[in-house]
């Protein structure tokens, strides 16, 4: 009986959320290009053959724009609006990825930290200090380097690049709870650690962190990029943006579509994720609009 | 004519609402009041019941494009302070008529020198050219040990002193310019109690010193009994009774909120068992009721009060809004 | 103050430590050794062993460890590039401030166009100023710098050919890399500074202020400003980070010989004395530029003075 009563109060309050998110327009943009993202790689080969995305074909290379090629073709002759659509999966896999697995191991290092204080927070945290001392690029580049080029590794450093940010996220949002009255009543109550972790702390914190969480999938994409724009990420000839950008260096002066194309689908996917990160904020914490 | 130059405030009628995307709220529902000089008048209610929007509107230090003043008309000194323009109505702000707040802790600029921003006051006010001026800085020597803190404190900065303190600073810029209205916003609700009574008795003393009128907004009955002449108690946006303060603490006919509002304190002297507190909450503002607004929450509510808006009762200075004495009274 | 200085010096030294051990795990998980490397995979097994136990390649990872931090403290030594047989020092020093006025430029520029514009679209919320700066702010914080450089480039030298594309000869080859990895740092600020600004804009103070009587350009410019800058000044620390890891591709680029070019180049020859050079140098770098932000904050914000002077 109460289970149910809380289920139906979460779909209340889920509900809520998207009628105050759907009244934000740049929001629901940012929506609509995620959708749209998502489409790209799960129905990638019916927009456009994989085919023409790494299928070479010399005769007709380095042509601009045109009705058969939408964003013309580079210098092996591929369709490079094909190679945008396929490259979405590299970059939208490794945002969402790498989000995910830096957003459990840090919110749980941040949660233990967070919640027992004391020494095991002081040795938590002076680790993350000197990862954060670090900028985060240069230590992913490190790891890449050392781990070797290729999408697995890249995820690996950019990984730990971004637990540090996850750890404070998380610390900060339990410590705010871990004080408040009902953590109190619990633990008077006799609960154990885990299970006012797990039923009290996580779900009064799950806002502020899916809101970082968004937005970190944003900056993640720019760092994939970068990294994959030096050489150190996606190895050809699969498709990735910041390789194809790479790649058009060499051709700026001929052929600019083949920079132009995939750096706009950097910059809308990036700017989506913010966009819906600062809606879904906004949706959570009316007060906090401004 | 002689009895006009003795009122210093005059507010007719006024009304003001909060407008925001989701809400209108209607913060104040059309007061009437009168000040003279050298009196203090205590504005008494619960929290929500308009009395901060109305000593906010008196500065026109409304929230921008939120608070909006519907209706009604201020005069202060035979001006009107509705139609000033913003620079005429800056030269009265902190000048002549000037405002303590709520809280301490947060009203004073964490990176200034509470020394500079009682001089700021003082410049904006052509007490000087700059803050560093000998005459600003004696002035401002002064006024701290007015409210008893010593001048050499002036290099300061607020997060130096305590609670108490830092209220004497507040009043200190507050009183600056010997303004002839003070409006004091529950000036002892963050402090401790026996700084409380310090407090109180310093803007008593104060108070005298200077001849200044004052507004005492407060829900603690205790400081009005010792504090103001005049007394207006507000219930959701409305005065629903006023008059000196020996109208409203003597026996007689009372409006049910205010008899609720005096029940609610303990008397030791009276052998109850338990307190006698005011039932439900206070009217959501953005949907008033009908008719009385406490007719919800009223103890002799009859079947009027929840169609009929109450007229108003006067008795010499007492007038209570009410329709229980609505017989002998005239109806608006 | 200089007590404060001193500890928060002395502090950078344990999170040097951290940092020059991550790297030099994180190399030494890198496969091939030394010898190879310097020799080529062509030479004798004997000379490759040898050079290798010269190098102290032999030891476990500990002593090496311990062995580098030893030689990096003592004598200052940082070892020599597998690749060209320099000190690492040497190389590192030579290309450190070309890299490091590139990011200065970068952080001047993100600052001179962010910090006022946000508190412009934060004093004219709702206005056509406000929603063009955020809107605009809004793309270019997605926009990542080595994208822009290419843009910049493409535009500003091949097409209208007013500035150079290539190297750093003259201060007009700065001009567009300091763009390039200041914007998308510059649309960072001016979003932070519009919403703390905001949010001091409805603080207690400033109503205080207000009921004074002050003008609403002393209320903007002194009381609300000077105390939205704390958390701004931190944000711009914090932010130096990204803008460095940026300003390393954006180098790529430009092909501006600093230390990106220099961190890349060294990655992918497995030149390990140059990458924990490197690395070591912009952590120290990025320390010391944190510990300016620190005293920055105290310089303006008394409440942490006070705790610092004591």
């Amino acid at each position: 009986m109460s289970r149910q009563g809380t289920k139906l109060k979460k779909q209340n309050r889920l509900k809520e959320l998207w009628r105050r998110y759907r009244k934000n327009p740049a929001a629901m943009i940012g929506l609509a290009f995620v959708l749209i993202l998502i489409a790209c790689v799960l129905f990638g080969d019916v927009i456009a053959p994989y085919k023409t995305a790494t299928g070479q074909n010399i005769r007709a290379r380095l042509q601009g724009p045109s009705a058969a090629h939408f964003f013309g073709t580079d210098e092996f002759g591929r369709d490079v609006f094909a190679r945008v659509v396929h490259g979405a999966r590299a970059s939208l896999a490794l945002g969402v990825m790498t989000t995910l697995v830096a957003l459990s191991v840090g919110g749980v290092l941040g949660a233990v930290a967070g919640y027992f204080g004391g020494r095991i927070d002081d040795i938590i945290m002076r680790l993350m200090d000197v990862l954060t001392s670090i900028p985060s690029l240069l230590l992913s580049l490190a790891i890449v380097s050392a781990l070797g080029a290729g999408i697995r590794n890249l995820i690996i450093a950019i990984t730990i690049s971004r637990v540090p940010a996850f750890v404070r996220i998380v610390r900060s949002a339990v410590l705010s709870i871990v004080d408040q009255e009902f953590i109190e009543a619990a633990k008077a109550g006799g609960t154990s650690d885990t299970r006012i972790i797990v039923r009290h702390v996580i779900p009064n914190a799950v806002g502020p962190i899916i809101v970082q969480a968004t937005m970190s999938i944003s900056m993640l994409i720019l760092q994939a990029a970068g990294l994959s724009f030096l050489g150190m990420g996606v190895q050809p000839p699969r498709p990735e943006w910041g390789a194809m950008l790479n790649d058009a260096r060499e051709f700026m002066r001929v052929a600019p579509h083949l920079m132009i194309f995939p750096g706009m689908a950097i910059v809308l996917s990036a700017l989506s994720f913010n966009l819906m990160g600062d809606g879904l904020r906004d949706a959570l914490d009316p007060k906090l609009k401004s | 004519m002689a009895e006009k130059s003795k009122e210093l405030l005059r507010v007719d009628d006024l009304a003001i609402i909060y407008k925001t995307d989701l809400e209108t709220v209607h913060a104040v529902n059309g007061i009437t009041f009168s000040l003279e000089r050298g009196r203090t008048l205590g504005l008494v209610g619960e929290t929500g019941a308009g009395k901060t929007t109305t000593a906010l509107a008196l500065l026109r230090l409304l929230p921008e494009r939120i608070g909006i003043v519907t209706g009604g008309s201020i005069r202060f000194d035979g001006e009107d302070l509705m139609s000033l323009p913003p620079t005429e109505m800056r030269k009265i702000r902190g000048n002549r008529i000037s405002m303590i707040f709520q809280d301490p802790m947060t009203s004073l600029n964490p990176v200034l020198t509470v020394g500079d921003q009682i001089a700021e006051a003082l410049v904006l006010h052509g007490e000087g050219e700059k803050a560093r001026d000998k005459v600003v800085q004696a002035k401002v020597d002064e006024v701290l040990s007015l409210v008893g803190i010593p001048p050499t404190r002036k290099n300061e900065y607020p997060h130096q002193f305590s609670g108490g303190m830092k209220q004497r600073v507040v009043i200190a810029i507050a009183l600056a310019c010997e303004p002839d209205l003070l409006i004091a916003d529950e000036p002892t609700t963050a402090l401790d109690v026996t700084i409380q009574a310090q407090v109180l008795k310093m803007m008593r003393d104060l108070k005298e010193r200077l001849d200044t009128s004052m507004i005492l907004i407060t829900h603690d009955l205790g400081v009005v009994a010792c504090t103001c002449d005049d007394v207006a108690v507000m219930y959701a946006g409305k005065i629903i009774e006023c008059g000196t303060r020996e109208d409203l603490f003597r026996e007689g006919r009372h409006h049910p909120y205010t008899v609720g509002l005096f029940g609610s304190i303990p008397d030791i002297h009276s052998e109850t068992t338990r307190l006698s507190p005011i039932g439900g909450l206070m009217p959501d503002p953005t949907n008033l009721p009908p008719g009385c607004s406490f007719s919800p929450r009223c103890p002799r509510c009859m079947e009027i009060c929840r169609t009929t808006e109450p007229p108003e009762t006067t008795d010499g200075t007492h007038k209570i809004l009410c329709h229980l004495y609505g017989e002998g009274g005239r109806s608006r | 103050m200089h007590r404060y200085v001193m500890k928060r010096l002395i502090l950078i030294i344990p999170i040097l430590l951290g940092v020059s051990f991550i790297v030099f795990f994180i190399t030494a998980l890198t496969p091939g050794d030394p010898a190879t490397l310097i020799l080529g995979t062509g030479a004798e097994l004997e000379a490759i062993d040898a050079l290798n136990r010269e190098l102290g390649y032999d030891k476990p990872f500990f002593i090496r460890y311990a062995r580098y931090i030893y030689d990096l403290v003592v004598n200052q030594d940082m070892g020599r590039s597998y690749r060209s047989q320099m000190p690492v020092s040497e190389i590192v020093l030579r290309r450190a401030p070309t890299s490091v006025l590139i990011a200065f430029n970068g952080m001047l520029c993100a600052c001179i166009i962010g910090i006022p514009l946000g508190v412009l679209s934060a004093v004219k919320q709702y206005s056509a100023t406000d929603t063009m700066s955020t809107t605009t702010a809004m793309f270019f914080a997605a926009v990542p710098s080595f994208w822009l450089g290419m843009m910049l480039m493409y535009i500003f030298s091949l097409k209208l050919g007013w500035l150079p594309s290539n190297g750093v000869d003259s201060w007009r080859h700065y001009i567009l890399p300091m763009f390039a990895i200041g914007l998308p740092f510059a649309a960072h600020q001016l979003r932070f500074t519009r919403s703390t600004m905001l949010e001091s804009v409805r603080q207690d103070y400033i109503r205080t202020a207000r009921a004074k009587g002050a003008s609403e350009h002393t209320v903007i410019w002194k009381h609300a400003l000077k105390n939205a800058l704390l958390p701004v000044i931190t944000i711009t620390g914090i932010n130096f980070g990204g803008l460095l890891g940026g300003a390393m591709i954006t180098e790529t680029v430009y092909s501006i010989p600093g230390l990106g070019m220099l961190l890349v180049s060294s990655i992918k020859m497995k030149d390990v004395p140059v990458v924990m050079g490197t690395t070591l140098f912009l952590a120290v770098f990025f320390c010391l530029i944190m510990l300016a932000v620190d005293l920055m904050y105290a310089f303006v914000d008394p409440r942490i003075k006070a705790k610092y002077t004591r």
